[in-house]
């Protein structure tokens, strides 16, 4: 249900656009649905709705709030036959203070990046590593176990022979790096998506609670639940989503093979849980959702921080295994 | 298979040997070409990370953005730093292909030459049938 006099979309929607949620974005439909809300709850000079009421500042008191479901006469018995018909009590909006960019500044964090297609900047790299440990793994360990098979000997089957293991060492120790590294890769993708989900949902959810809010006028406080996914836990679980193993993945098949490892990482990754925006005063509501927003973005950045830390493990692994760097002094880039 | 002071080589095990290489180092090849399109530079960058600071300046949607760039920069480092790597050890197995062909062309000459001895010691008659 949209606010009165308004549609599903708002009067502006300029700052969606400032905020990267483009119109083929996921989280488009909800964020137009909750800017439409906030644009007529932060606007009560255009309509005859919600508002918060001030009282007790005609005789030049401080005066006190409240929240209305409507405009409200000044009381005729204060000054008798001095107020006009159409006169009001001073007002402002139930959400006075508040902007429509806190609401969508979460999803302008994850509206922009592209992860979830299948032609993303880190496809790639997915690729390359699975092949990386493909090679490490299976491919030179075979390679080298067929030279043994070729009898060959002497003093030049020997040296070569020296000279394919020290190079199986270094594939074998790049394979375990590019094992860890492979899962960062979709775990990155799966947390942003994550993320992307429950804001939309908490989006979805607030609006519903703002529909509840103004339909019913509960007497008490209200509590709308939305169906959010676990983040905390993405970046320590132990998987392995290495679409290689029997054969090099070739470059065209990087699209696919990175839809595969996304659609199996999300899938495994991704647990239901639950969220709820509560409340009594429209206030109350949105606070409720901003600290939502709040606890979905620490979360996934908990998640990306594990990530980082792991990604920066890795490159001190690299950085101080004596057998790569040795073979990149030797064999390596001349400075 | 010759065998000659010291040494033993199956010259056509030896060919198919140095053809498997071959067939690692168009594998690694590959390897490289995926580790150039991963590279990522500041568009590519950019496409994994949203800018919230464009609405506003601070609070916890910045902060992810701002860790999710550092992730994005850390693995774009060790991408490139992967490739040179890769880069190296596919100039290895070239280079091992390459040793391996020259020496199973030297182990061929040296059978070819030890032949070549033995037909001009048998070459009178051989030459005198021919004739």
């Amino acid at each position: 249900m949209a606010p009165p006099d308004r549609s599903d979309t708002p009067r502006d929607t300029g700052i969606l656009e400032e905020a990267g949620i483009q119109s083929d974005s996921n989280m488009r439909h909800n964020a137009e649905r909750l800017a439409s809300w906030l644009e007529f709850l932060l606007h009560p000079e255009e309509h005859e709705y919600d508002r918060t009421v001030i009282y007790g500042t005609e005789f030049g008191g401080e005066g006190h709030k409240k929240e209305e479901p409507g405009p409200v006469a000044p009381s005729s018995s204060d000054q008798p036959g001095t107020v006009p018909s159409d006169a009001q009590l001073p007002f402002e909006s139930v959400l006075e203070g508040y902007q429509i960019s806190q609401f969508i500044h979460g999803m302008s964090a994850v509206a922009s990046p592209v992860v979830e297609s299948a032609d993303n900047a880190l496809a790639p790299g997915a690729a390359a590593l699975s092949n990386i440990w493909w090679m490490g793994d299976k491919r030179v360990p075979s390679l080298v176990d067929q030279f043994q098979q070729l009898g060959w000997e002497g003093d030049a089957s020997t040296v070569t022979f020296d000279f394919l293991l020290r190079l199986q060492t270094v594939t074998g120790q790049v394979h375990k790096l590019a094992e860890q590294l492979h899962d960062v890769i979709p775990k990155y993708a799966v947390v942003i998506k994550g993320v992307r989900h429950n804001l939309d949902e908490a989006a979805a959810g607030c609006v519903r609670a703002f529909e509840k809010k103004f339909a019913e006028k509960p007497a008490t406080e209200l509590s709308v639940d939305w169906g959010a996914v676990i983040l905390a836990g993405i970046a320590a679980a132990a998987v392995t989503y290495m679409t290689a193993g029997t054969a090099l993945i070739l470059e065209a098949a990087i699209t696919s093979a990175w839809s595969t490892a996304f659609t199996d990482a999300a899938g495994d990754l991704l647990k239901p849980s639950g969220g709820a925006v509560s409340g009594y005063w429209w206030r109350d509501l949105a606070h409720s959702y901003l600290r939502k927003q709040a606890d979905i973005l620490e979360d996934g950045k908990n998640e990306i921080d594990q990530l980082n830390r792991k990604v920066d493990g890795l490159i001190k692994y690299f950085n101080n295994d004596q057998d790569i760097q040795k073979f990149l002094a030797d064999y390596g880039p001349r400075p | 298979m010759s065998t000659s002071g010291g040494f033993t080589v199956r010259l056509n095990a030896l060919g198919s040997y140095e053809e498997e290489i071959g067939k690692l180092v168009t594998e690694y090849d590959t390897i490289i070409r995926e580790l150039d399109l991963a590279a990522l530079d500041g568009t590519k960058k950019a496409s994994l990370v949203g800018e919230p600071e464009k609405l506003i300046s601070a609070g916890g949607a910045v902060e992810f953005a701002e860790s999710c760039r550092t992730l994005v920069g850390n693995y774009a480092t060790l991408i490139d730093t992967l490739r040179q790597l890769h880069v190296a050890i596919r100039s290895q197995f070239a280079h091992a292909q390459q040793a391996i062909g020259d020496s199973r062309a030297l182990y061929a000459k040296v059978d070819d030459d030890h032949a070549l001895v033995f037909e001009s010691l048998l070459g009178d008659r051989s030459s005198g049938q021919e004739r």
